[in-house]
């Protein structure tokens, strides 16, 4: 994450080794143009050689296991693949086929875009809340802390299996509750109108995630800065709203950044709970991607897919991106 | 933000990373054998070829990874190691929600299994391109009879006139009805309903409505259990692929049958039906056990579980009503030999799935799980057939079909389910949403065509 913070690190992380370098370049090299090899220049190359050396590691591991399978994927986008022969390239003619006779590419876009809009801004607003909830001082915080934790390191799967018991139109939970009150409950899963919010709803429940990186940003914004406002008179409120929601704004960017990536990978919940019903209306874009590749075998259709799916939330992410300097607040950027 | 606050939210990240990366392993969750399962058979493949009796290691791959069928698995694995003390299998049960991705990337990738567990109703894709091998030579050479399995899926089994591997288990549909609700209703509770107009009769006369206009009890409802459209629609002598493999959706006889089940459903209303309705039936818990639907129509499995959740239950198992034939829908499980270009290793995997698939073991697979399997002298062993409701299961196989392998849409029928919903559950024109599924389907085939 572009923090100021870590900027700062890094250039002092920079100072030292180019100081080193230049101490031991100086003395030895003989065959070389001596000018030339006391020039900053020489020492910046070389210098800059030994950070690639470094971090070779991990770059020859991201383009091996990374790099090479994304541009593969793109190549195969333009191909008919079905895993077992060879693929046969045809142009276009996937992408082609997705945006002109496709009504699914366009229904589980239009879900997961549903999903995200839905869930993003409930997640942020309530993993703020909760995250402040979480800062007081008060006895046993700490075991709350885990409690609202907890939900989400559990497995993907066994939340959705947890879920479909709970959600059940039936016997589940929630209607049985209802039920005391003489409410009939909708099928929660079943019910096309519904089945995406309890899908939100279901992920809201793992807000800890985002609140624990929340809780972590409240715990950097200044003492200082409250006491200030105390002495000035703001109330409660007031500092809430004038201090620590600035304060709290790269925190807020990055979860809405992950919040939204995340969203559009959605994909175990309707895998498992629903398969995509019903009507399609759980039919999100990574679970149609997965089915065209794994359940009809055509790979090639699902590489495509998936490089319009980056398309698209690498512009949404540039969109946020943009914005940011409307409404996201560094500590010490404010001076210029 | 300050220093603490940003190493505390990397460490956040970081530890969430982590940990979700142990959850993703978890889900992966690999069973090794007692030899622990290695990924790469071929390093433990001998590199000579040798007579039969040399020592050789395969892999076998299933969905086996608790329960009754885990232990079973382990112990006729064990079994046939004993009888074939030259043979090392290690096996690999992986979890049903991850097994198909993991076993058609390791295919593709050459480090499939060399014997392993797939789905019956894709055997083509498989076989056309030569990814799994033919067993027409090991059937003959050991004189396996293929009259003793069941014959839609020996037929499944095969492309262009070849057996590629063997059928190993399947399921089928059929009516279950509440004998006690049919007595209470002035029903013959030994006489089911047989055809459409029927089964819509007895239906009427079974639903209980309670004073807030909510259903206490459904007579039949076809969103229930697992009827599924295109079941119905063969019971009305209805097809959705021509012989030239020309989809066929919007045919008359396929319209029929859905205005039908929406005149059904349209009696419930969409209010009552949606707090009715429920996965139940994914969940374990049917409907249809406790006690809230009257007849539905569900797979063979159901069976099994009304045995262990409510014994006392006292129901009947008929065919599936139907207009103009009979017909019920089967899926199921093959075992097949994957091509991995090493003989002997085929030879010793075609050992095991022989093995599997004998009537000996079948029987204790079929104990062990309650399932249908494909052999029939197992299926249909005389301890069974006591039972008349598992022999009016086993009878329904003589009319079940499978859904048709289409190449350019594999999972045509997935395209139907939506159509079903929305016109039973949204109240939405059948015609329409039929033409619609039409037109998707024709263009699906017309787009495979050009990638050909």
């Amino acid at each position: 994450m572009p923090s100021p913070t870590s900027r700062r690190r890094n250039d002092r992380a920079s100072v030292s080794p180019s100081a080193l370098q230049g101490r031991t370049v100086e003395t030895p090299r003989k065959g070389y143009d001596s000018v030339q090899a006391r020039r900053p220049m020489k020492l910046s190359t070389k210098e800059a050689l030994n950070g690639y050396l470094f971090f070779s590691p991990g770059l020859i591991g991201f383009l091996v296991f990374m790099g090479f399978p994304i541009l593969y994927s793109l190549y195969l986008s333009f191909t008919s693949y079905n895993i077992y022969s060879p693929p046969k390239w045809v142009g276009l003619l996937n992408y082609k086929f997705m945006f002109t006779q496709d009504p699914l590419f366009y229904k589980s876009l239009g879900n997961t875009l549903y999903y995200v809009a839905l869930s993003v801004p409930l997640n942020t607003v309530l993993g703020v809340l909760v995250a402040v909830l979480m800062n007081q001082k008060a006895f046993g915080i700490r075991v709350f802390r885990t409690i609202y934790f907890l939900p989400s390191v559990v497995s993907g799967v066994a939340v959705a299996l947890l879920w479909q018991w709970i959600l059940d139109g039936n016997f589940g939970l929630i209607n049985t509750f209802l039920a005391n009150f003489g409410i009939v409950g909708p099928g929660w899963l079943t019910d096309e109108l519904w089945s995406k919010p309890s899908m939100v709803l279901m992920n809201l429940w793992a807000v800890g995630g985002t609140m624990i990186i929340y809780l972590a940003g409240l715990q950097g914004v200044p003492r200082s800065l409250y006491e200030a406002a105390i002495v000035d008179g703001a109330g409660k409120l007031r500092q809430f709203w004038n201090i620590t929601i600035p304060m709290l704004t790269p925190t807020i960017f990055f979860n809405v950044i992950m919040g939204v990536l995340g969203g559009f990978q959605v994909f175990i919940q309707a895998y498992i709970m629903t398969g995509g019903g019903p009507n399609n209306s759980t039919m999100f874009y990574a679970l149609y991607l997965y089915n065209k590749a794994f359940k009809d075998l055509q790979m090639g259709y699902a590489s495509a897919l998936a490089w319009v799916l980056l398309l698209i939330a690498m512009a949404l992410t540039l969109v946020i991106l943009k914005t940011s300097s409307k409404w996201v607040y560094y500590e010490g950027a404010d001076s210029k | 933000m300050k220093k603490k606050g940003f190493i505390l939210m990397l460490s956040a990240v970081l530890s969430l990373s982590a940990l979700s990366a142990c959850s993703s392993k978890n889900n992966n969750e690999t069973q090794p054998a007692s030899q622990g399962a290695s990924a790469s058979p071929s390093a433990s493949a001998p590199a000579s070829e040798a007579p039969n009796q040399d020592p050789v290691t395969i892999s076998y791959w299933h969905i086996y990874t608790d329960g009754p069928m885990k232990e079973l698995t382990d112990q006729l694995l064990a079994d046939f190691q004993a009888k074939n003390p030259h043979i090392t299998v290690e096996q690999l049960g992986v979890n049903f929600f991850d097994y198909w991705t993991k076993l058609s990337t390791a295919m593709a990738a050459g480090s499939g299994p060399d014997l392993a567990l797939n789905d019956t109703s894709t055997v083509p894709s498989r076989a056309k391109t030569g990814a799994i091998l033919s067993t027409d030579e090991f059937i003959a050479r050991d004189g396996v009879q293929l009259d003793d399995y069941f014959p839609v899926l020996v037929d499944r089994m095969k492309y262009e006139g070849k057996m590629y591997g063997m059928p190993n288990d399947t399921d089928v549909r059929v009516l279950y009805y509440n004998k006690k609700m049919f007595a209470d209703a002035g029903l013959d509770p030994n006489t089911p309903p047989a055809n459409w107009d029927e089964l819509e009769q007895y239906a009427d006369k079974l639903t209980k409505w309670n004073d807030n206009k909510m259903l206490d009890v459904i007579g039949f409802s076809p969103a229930l259990g697992n009827l599924h459209f295109w079941t119905l629609a063969w019971t009305n002598g209805g097809d959705f692929w021509d012989d030239e493999g020309k989809p066929t959706f919007n045919s008359p006889q396929n319209l029929e049958a859905l205005q039908w089940e929406k005149k059904i459903q349209d009696k419930y209303g969409v209010k009552a039906m949606s707090a009715f309705n429920s996965q139940a039936s994914a969940l374990g818990f049917s409907p249809f056990i406790a006690g809230k639907a009257a007849m539905i129509v569900d797979v063979n499995n159901l069976y099994s579980e009304i045995q262990t959740r409510a014994p006392d239950l006292d129901f009947g198992v008929a065919p599936i009503p139907y207009k103009a034939n009979p017909a019920s829908w089967s899926a199921g499980f093959s075992l097949e030999l994957v091509n991995n270009k090493d003989d002997k290793r085929a030879a010793a995997a075609w050992e095991l799935m022989k093995f599997l698939t004998s009537a000996e073991v079948q029987v204790q697979i079929h104990e062990a799980s309650g399932s249908l399997v494909s052999n029939m002298k197992a299926a249909t062993d005389p301890k069974f057939m006591d039972d008349p409701n598992w022999k009016m299961i086993v009878d329904q196989m003589e009319h079940s079909r499978f859904i048709e392998y289409i190449e350019a849409m594999p999972s045509w029928h997935g395209n139907l389910d939506p159509v079903e919903q929305a016109v039973l559950n949204s109240g939405k024109d059948p015609k329409e949403f039929l033409d619609g599924a039409q037109k998707d389907a024709e263009n699906a085939v017309a787009n495979f065509a050009k990638t050909q």
